[in-house]
């Protein structure tokens, strides 16, 4: 590893890794087993980069529920709210074109409600580290900074085969 | 010469080695030999339901003896007066003092012993005055501290009166039936059950319920030792931030057991004074998902999840924290799932009734005793589905669902190499149980065991091309298995 690299390597590390544990301390989205029955007793909290976003693409966060319908939930204190959560948590995604909308077509998938909200770890430390949380990191920057670093090293690797080669 | 001495004697010592491992050898292959063909550690099944205790509670307790259950847990409450302070000339430890009211709790009991079923006694939630003083408003009413004394008196009570001697009101000259087993509370990792759960960023819960569970150990041994005091199973999930409303399991079952982990993973005693007495540990495995999916969170506790609490447990009998010093089973007091129909937001019936059977497998792979199915009938959907449960094996209206074949005939078939075949079930019946293919249209019988009523077997096949599977009990059959 070059001088060059070297500092900007170890300063990427850096700015990684202690981003998931921020995220993890500032975000938590909830999961819940098919039909939670329970409410408040058996969500899954887990902690994640995607900040309070649904646990399931394609279920909006705030639009299972209508605003009078969400507001009044929420008047009935902690229990209104989990009940909210837990119906944003299960809501189907909006189907184009379908008869009857959402409320006729709610079904909850299983395997999307297991692990298909729950971003990989790859893609957490990425989510963390871009800052699409709001959680802390560099935001759009990390990512034009990583590839930065990238074409930097690879800039360099080639020069060196050119001189090489001569 | 001392070598050529040496040597035909390491040759003789090499040939009487060689003798011992044959015959060790033949001794191992006639052990296996003679073991029952697929005959399997035991698992006990039952329902919890409220409905056990209500007015329709015989039917379904008759409905789940037929199910195949062998234990039912039912909630008998603490049914004395719910005033600020005791009453006056009120005997807590007498079973027999009119403040108490245990109407409900003998119906139940008396018919489920008629049924054949073994009881669970369980309850949760305290009257008034067996609470703590200062319960702020935010903490449930019957959460907040309850008394150890008061749950002391109260476990002399309740091994009193369910000790097979105490007189049925009902029934002169009969005596109420024994109840084997009692549960203290319910979920105390959640504030809806205890509180308060966190003092600051430091559980609370554990530490009390601790107090809680040796008071009340101490009242039901003091009557009847050879009855089982089983903790409060915990909900599987708890909140990742200290100071919620919820504590993970596993964190609740280490501060519980006196335990800490260290950096490096290991488990320590913290030395508390008073260890937990119990005779089994109890938890609640439900699951986000199917019942392979594991808990994202290192304390949570789902179904897969089980060797959390096992390796907490083993470490808790080895440090004096888990008493007394036997090994403790692990027993699932509820685990279920919403079916669709009814509650649209369920699992669809017919993979319902697959998971019930994987459930049933994976939790007696990690050496579960006893499973309670959580419930036999689904509850009425007031004020929601979300709020109530669907996760019975009878519809509300009486009609079985797939689901209580699966419970009654637990059956699953998992790859094992390349060939091969691993088959697990539990026999509803004594008899002839035999393993069948599907080749097309018809099933081929491949494989015959002598089983049991009740009985586990686990049987490994080499089956190539056999896909679809399930087994059979004169004329009951499993849900057919389908490998992945």
């Amino acid at each position: 590893m070059s001088a060059v690299t070297r500092p900007l390597t170890a300063l990427l590390l850096a700015l990684l890794l202690p981003a998931p544990a921020s995220a993890a301390r500032q975000s938590h989205a909830p999961l819940a087993p098919p039909g939670n029955s329970a409410v408040t007793e058996y969500l899954e909290t887990v902690p994640n980069a995607m900040g309070q976003s649904p646990p399931r693409p394609g279920a909006p966060a705030s639009g299972a529920l209508s605003a009078r319908r969400r507001a009044a939930l929420v008047r009935l204190g902690a229990d209104g709210r989990a009940l909210a959560a837990v119906v944003d948590a299960t809501a189907a995604p909006a189907v184009p074109g379908a008869a009857g909308g959402r409320g006729s077509h709610v079904r909850v998938s299983p395997a999307a409600l297991s692990g298909a909200g729950v971003p990989s770890r790859a893609a957490a430390l990425l989510a963390a580290a871009a800052g699409r949380d709001g959680g802390g990191g560099l935001g759009p920057a990390l990512p034009a900074l990583m590839a930065a670093g990238l074409l930097a090293t690879l800039a360099r690797a080639l020069r060196r085969r050119g001189v090489r080669g001569t | 010469m001392r070598l050529a001495r040496g040597a035909p004697r390491r040759g003789r010592a090499a040939r009487r080695r060689d003798v011992l491992a044959y015959v060790a050898l033949a001794l191992l292959g006639a052990l296996l030999a003679a073991a029952p063909a697929g005959a399997a550690r035991p698992l006990e099944l039952g329902f919890y339901d409220g409905a056990f205790s209500g007015p329709a509670g015989a039917t379904w307790l008759a409905r789940g003896a037929g199910a195949g259950a062998d234990v039912v847990r039912i909630d008998v409450g603490w049914d004395a007066p719910d005033v600020r302070v005791r009453p006056a000339g009120f005997d807590a430890r007498d079973p027999a003092d009119p403040h108490y009211d245990f109407a409900a709790a003998d119906a139940a009991i008396r018919a489920a012993s008629a049924d054949g079923l073994r009881v669970i006694a369980a309850f949760t939630g305290a009257p008034r005055w067996a609470e703590g003083k200062g319960r702020p408003r935010s903490a449930p009413q019957g959460t907040w501290r309850p008394d150890p004394r008061a749950l002391r008196d109260y476990g002399v009570a309740l091994a009193r009166r369910y000790s097979g001697s105490f007189p049925d009101p009902q029934a002169p000259g009969r005596t109420l039936p024994r109840v084997t087993a009692f549960q203290l509370w319910n979920e105390p990792n959640l504030s809806k059950y205890l509180t308060p759960q966190w003092s600051g960023s430091r559980t609370a819960a554990p530490a009390w319920y601790r107090r809680m569970l040796n008071a009340f150990y101490a009242g039901v041994k003091s009557v009847d030792p050879g009855a089982l005091v089983v903790t409060a199973g915990t909900a599987p999930f708890g909140d990742p931030d200290p100071g919620g409303e919820r504590i993970m399991p596993a964190r609740f079952v280490r501060d519980l057991l006196c335990l800490r982990e260290t950096a490096g993973g290991a488990l320590r005693s913290t030395g508390c004074g008073d260890p937990a007495h119990f005779d089994a540990l109890a938890h609640h495995p439900y699951s986000v998902g199917a019942p392979d999916t594991a808990a994202l969170n290192d304390d949570d506790v789902s179904i897969p999840d089980l060797g959390k609490l096992v390796r907490l447990l083993r470490a808790a009998e080895r440090s004096g924290g888990a008493l007394p010093r036997v090994r403790h089973p692990l027993w699932v007091t509820e685990v279920g799932y919403n079916t669709q129909p009814p509650n649209p937001y369920g699992v669809p019936v017919a993979l319902a009734a697959q998971w019930t059977a994987r459930t049933l497998e994976l939790l007696w792979g990690e050496g579960v005793a006893l499973v309670c199915w959580n419930t036999i009938v689904d509850q009425p959907p007031v004020p929601s589905y979300l709020m109530t449960s669907q996760s019975g094996v009878y519809y509300l209206d009486g009609r079985p669902k797939p689901t209580l074949r699966a419970f009654r005939f637990p059956f699953v078939a998992a790859r094992a190499g390349r060939a091969g075949v691993e088959l697990w079930g539990r026999a509803p019946a004594a008899g002839r149980l035999v393993l069948e293919r599907r080749d097309g249209a018809r099933w081929s019988a491949v494989h015959a065991l002598v089983v049991g009523a009740r009985e586990t077997f686990l049987v490994r096949l080499r089956a190539p091309g056999a896909v679809v599977w399930r087994a059979r009990v004169g004329r009951q059959t499993s849900i057919a298995w389908r490998l992945s």
